[in-house]
This record gives structure tokens, sequence and C-alpha cells, in this order.
């Protein structure tokens, strides 16, 4: 459960789900989104997977994301968005350095 | 995993075992032949469903997690109904008290059918298996997660709370008002992904 509200702790990582919410995704669309580099957005997608939120599934060339929360961890990324989860958690970047 | 052969003895031995404390309940309990008749019918019927589904899908096409909760989902039905049964049938015998058995009994189907919402959008199936839109199977997935987790704490609300008396009639009214909304969604789903696809 630590990892869940590890991966809910930052808002990068909830604003991915909260687009997968509408679709699944390709790691191109979903990066899209946001400013951060790709080795940082691959990163946060790691620590998604590795949490249980998220699913990849390969299509041909292209990795698919989909969201894959329980009804629990959807209520949580609401109240974590509600009242902003601020758990302090390593950036992701520094996370695959160590 | 579970081979198609020892699902269908699990279902069968489930059967058996219904049909079983039906017929003790009948016997003992004669004036309500109607419900134990309907519910002696039950498991036949689930087989015969999933028999049928299983036969345009067989279960080795499934993800791991589609068939964990497809035979868990069967066998908690079977289970649910033979739990009943039982209770009846001890409570016919004068083994136990029947209001607070069947209020115990109550609060457990309610906590299984909230744990079985809570993990219902995690079962995915392959993308290549999806036979809709992926978003709209994940649309329809959350929502009936969303509303068996609401039904089931109403079930389990419905039991701690009212008398016996009206804790059945109304925590039926909760499973079945979270069954119909799936099933609007769903209607709702498909009829606007066939009118969408059609020329």
């Amino acid at each position: 459960m630590s990892s869940v509200f590890k991966a809910l702790s930052d808002p990068t990582r909830r604003r991915v789900l909260e687009l997968l919410r509408g679709r699944p995704m390709n790691a191109g669309e979903l990066a899209d989104n946001f400013e951060s580099s790709k080795p940082t957005m691959s990163a946060h997608f790691t620590v998604l997977k590795e949490a249980g939120l998220v699913e990849a599934e390969r299509d041909g060339k292209q990795i698919i994301y989909r969201l894959k929360m329980s009804v629990l961890e959807d209520a949580l990324l609401g109240f974590a968005k509600t009242f902003g989860l601020s758990v302090h958690a390593k950036q992701p970047n520094e996370e695959t350095e160590s | 995993m579970m081979t198609h052969r020892s699902f269908h003895l699990v279902i069968a031995a489930l059967t058996l075992l219904v049909a079983g404390l039906g017929a003790a309940n009948w016997y003992l309990k004669p004036e309500s032949a109607a419900a134990w008749a309907i519910g002696m019918a039950s498991m036949p019927v689930i087989w015969g469903i999933v028999t049928f589904l299983l036969s345009r899908r067989p279960l080795t096409e499934y993800g791991d997690s589609e068939r964990r909760f497809f035979t868990g989902s069967i066998a908690f039905a079977g289970l649910i109904l033979a739990g009943a049964m039982g209770i009846q049938l001890f409570a016919a015998l004068g083994e136990v008290e029947l209001g607070l058995t069947r209020r115990v009994w109550g609060v457990a189907v309610g906590v299984f059918l909230v744990l079985m919402g809570n993990v219902m959008p995690k079962i995915l199936s392959p993308l290549a298996a999806q036979r809709c839109a992926p978003s709209k199977a994940q649309s329809l997935q959350r929502f009936a997660g969303w509303s068996f987790v609401l039904g089931g704490l109403g079930y389990v609300a419905a039991w701690l709370i009212l008398p016996l008396g009206r804790a059945d009639t109304v925590a039926t009214l909760f499973c079945l008002a979270a069954v119909v909304a799936v099933a609007l969604r769903g209607g709702w789903i498909f009829t606007v992904s066939r009118n969408a696809s059609s020329p």
C-alpha cells in the first residue's frame, strides 16, 4: 500500500492517472501532456506500474498504458487531488540514479 | 491455473451441495417449497450460463486476473447459496439462532460484494481480446466497480442497522440497484458505440 501512496504523492503521476481515466494511451501521447523529459516520464511510468496502478501492454511497436486502479485506489486519487496529498517522495530520476 | 475440467468439477460440487441442502430444507420445511426450488435451480442455471459463455470463449483465453475473478465469482455465488441454505437447515434443526446468523451472513455477503466491486476495475483483458473500444470497456468496469462497492456498503448497512424483517428486502434492493445501474450503463455504452459505428 505504501507504493500506492508514494505513487499518488506526485502531481505528475496523478495527472497521468487522470489522463488514463479517459482512455488508454501510449507513452508518447502521455508524455506530450507534460514538459518533463522522456526519461523522467519513463521513471514516473515505472513507479505507477510498480504500484499496480497502471498496466503496460505492448501493441505492435507501441506500449499502451491502461488504468489498473481498484475503487479504493481511485478514491485515494480523488482524495489526493482534492486535499493535495504531499507525502515526501524521491523524484523518479533520483531513484533511477541510485 | 484452474483448468476447464476442474472449473466444471467445482461448479458440479457446489451444485450438488446446494441441491442436497435444498432437499433437506424442503423435507424439514415443505411450506417454503418455492424458495427451496428456486435456490436449487439457481446453480444449474448458473452452470448453463457459464457453459454457454465458455463455449464462446474458453477459459484459457482469459487473462490471469480475469480468470481468477470469473472462477471466484462463480464459486462465491455457489457458496452464498449453500451458506444461506445451510443456515436455514441448522436453524430448522434448532442448532443456531436464525436472526443473528442471518445478520452475520448478510454482513459477510455485503463485505464480499464490496471486495469484489473494489477489484473489478483491476480485471483487465488483453487489448487484442477486447470486443469494444478499450476506453468504453474501462469506463464500464470503473462504473461497475463503484456501483458494487456502494451497493455492497448499502447491503452491509442494511443488515447492520435495520430490523431483520426489513433488512433482507432493503439489502436486496441495494444489490439490485447496483446490477440495474451497471446493466443500464452497459446498454447505453453499447447503443452509443453501435450508433457511432453504423454508417
